[in-house]
């Protein structure tokens, strides 16, 4: 277990960042927390980073045996890129080397990785706010750490930084470390994680493999211009679970798999004429309205 | 703790703010005694300039001096850069980077009482140099007979630096910070103690507060203000050396303290 938190709080005044928490963190995931701003995630990863005192609860990391300080042994990133702005980018890792006390650091290497070795010298208060942000990841990278944390790692970037730095992400996930990632954006999590815990409110809603968490109901998306009689017929299929209604028709959840070319062969048998008509994957999106809507 | 300081090093030995204070203060330490070589005669009783440059008086001048750069400087110097690890949020990712905060304070606390170190060590080398080309006959006695005064120029430097650093760290704001650090010791502290202190209470005890304590370490030379003070209040108006230690010694480990403490439970 890399990481396992046990009853983790936090309150501010009356305020409750971040309720009863446990969260269990395997070795080789690449774990997304999700949740609106606000949700406690960055106070939970503040927690467990050793800038905020828990107001109940403990956390642990690697089972209790990662030495006195295993902080050394993260690389991590909590919510802006944080550095000595009238220093250089070598200038910046070296501190950071220093403080994990990494005889031989491979500064070079890790600002190759994420595309800035060529203003290695250039001062931190000249970056961009992209180059800030990928200065934060290769300054993770330092040592080597088999965990990684970042916290909105594409927060207030352009496209093509977001575009840069999730690509960045996914090839150190393909290393085989442990990434731990706070984000309030579904679709990065979906597309980079394999865990995910929903967050809201300070409160966990639901932790698991991403697949898990996506249940495996299919859905269709199915339109007519008679929405009376279109409803009459959708509701004697067999597989429906359940039936939304839409502004192109309906959304039908289906149990099992019915192909479309059936389903539309039948509608046309009892009368209706489809005017559209679309299979498609439950995303994530939908999942977390969903759960959070439920709490 | 040596590790430590040389991480600080790093954060500070390309830092602008930090190479112009220094440069004052290696600048203006002799520069200003060496000013006193253009003065015509010093305030009667003392008429010559000579004494400013001699062994042993040397020692003095050159303290008072140093310990009026020691509180602007370095004790500014002290406070912002605690203040810039709050505006970078450095300091937070410091720990987050794998620093105890035991580490923190060790690190702060270790570089600033290298930096004395060093301003006192510099101090030694100004009085040594000027003395030695300024006094006529030199006796190995006289030039050492006020040399007590090195470990309270050092005490001196590290206690500005304490006071500063506290101030940072309870503040956290730079401008902020550094108006209440200057105001603090130039301002409240003097208005409270004969504005309201004496005022109350004319006794001894208007003198055992913390900053007047760090000033007394070095006291100031020629007054002959002090002379009547002592005629009309009934007591000194410095205290004497060993009383400045002391009072010195407990106000700057209650200030230590603070910040401990406060490091220990503060969220960052």
């Amino acid at each position: 277990m890399i990481l396992d938190t046990q009853h983790l709080s936090k309150r501010f005044g009356s305020l409750t960042a971040v309720n009863q928490l446990n969260l269990q963190i395997e070795k080789g995931t690449v774990f997304g927390m999700l949740g609106p701003n606000g949700s406690g995630k960055t106070t939970t990863l503040g927690m467990v980073l050793g800038i905020i005192h828990p107001t109940s609860g403990s956390y642990s990391w690697f089972d209790g045996k990662g030495g006195e300080n295993p902080r050394r042994q993260l690389g991590a990133l909590l919510e802006t890129p944080n550095f000595y702005p009238y220093l250089s980018a070598a200038d910046n890792l070296k501190i950071v080397a220093q403080i994990k006390r990494i005889a031989k650091p491979a500064i070079d290497e890790s600002l190759d990785l994420v595309n800035l070795l060529h203003r290695k010298h250039s001062k931190f208060k000249t970056y961009s706010l992209g180059m800030k942000q990928r200065l934060a990841i290769a300054s993770a990278m330092i040592g080597d750490p088999q965990v990684l944390i970042f916290d909105e790692p594409t927060n207030g970037l352009d496209p093509q930084g977001i575009a840069e730095v999730r690509e960045t992400i996914r090839q150190i996930a393909s290393t085989g470390k442990t990434i731990i990632m706070a984000s309030h954006i579904l679709d990065e999590v979906e597309k980079i994680c394999s865990h995910v815990a929903i967050i809201k409110n300070g409160n966990l809603l639901a932790t698991g493999p991403v697949g898990a968490i996506i249940n495996d109901e299919i859905l269709i998306e199915v339109g007519a211009q008679d929405k009376v009689q279109l409803k009459a017929f959708l509701t004697q299929l067999p597989p429906l679970s359940r039936l939304e209604e839409t502004d192109f028709g309906f959304l039908l959840y289906l149990k099992e798999a019915l192909p479309t070319a059936d389903l539309n062969g039948q509608a046309f048998a009892a009368g209706v004429t489809l005017t559209h008509l679309r299979q498609r994957q439950k995303s994530l999106e939908a999942e977390f309205l969903e759960i959070t809507n439920q709490n | 703790m040596l590790h430590l300081i040389r991480t600080e090093w790093l954060k500070w030995n390309k830092q602008l703010i930090f190479r112009i204070v220094s440069l004052f203060y290696i600048v203006l330490l002799p520069g200003l005694l060496l000013l006193g070589k253009r003065l015509p005669e010093l305030p009667p009783p003392i008429g010559t300039t000579e004494v400013l440059f001699i062994f042993p008086t040397i020692w003095n001048y050159q303290g008072y001096i140093g310990a009026w750069l020691c509180f602007f400087f370095l004790g500014f110097f002290s406070v912002i850069s605690i203040t810039m690890e709050f505006n970078n949020r450095t300091l937070r990712q410091n720990i987050i980077n794998g620093w105890s905060r035991q580490d923190v304070f060790l690190a702060k606390f270790g570089s600033i009482g290298a930096l004395s170190l060093l301003a006192t060590l510099y101090y030694v080398l100004c009085v040594l140099i000027i003395g030695y080309a300024n006094t006529d006959v030199v006796y190995l006695s006289k030039v050492f007979q006020e040399a007590s005064i090195i470990p309270r120029y050092f005490l001196m430097c590290f206690s500005y630096m304490t006071f500063g650093l506290m101030i940072g760290f309870l503040v956290k704001r730079t401008v902020i910070a550094v108006f209440l650090y200057l105001i603090y010791i130039m301002i409240l502290e003097p208005a409270i103690r004969w504005g309201v202190h004496r005022h109350l209470w004319e006794h001894k005890s208007m003198h055992f507060y913390p900053m007047n304590a760090v000033e007394d370490l070095i006291p100031a030379p020629l007054s002959p203000i002090a002379e009547e003070f002592v005629e009309q209040a009934g007591f000194s108006l410095f205290l004497s050396p060993n009383e400045a230690v002391i009072t010195t010694l407990v106000y700057t480990s209650a200030f230590i303290f603070i910040v401990y403490s406060h490091l220990k439970r503060a969220d960052l």
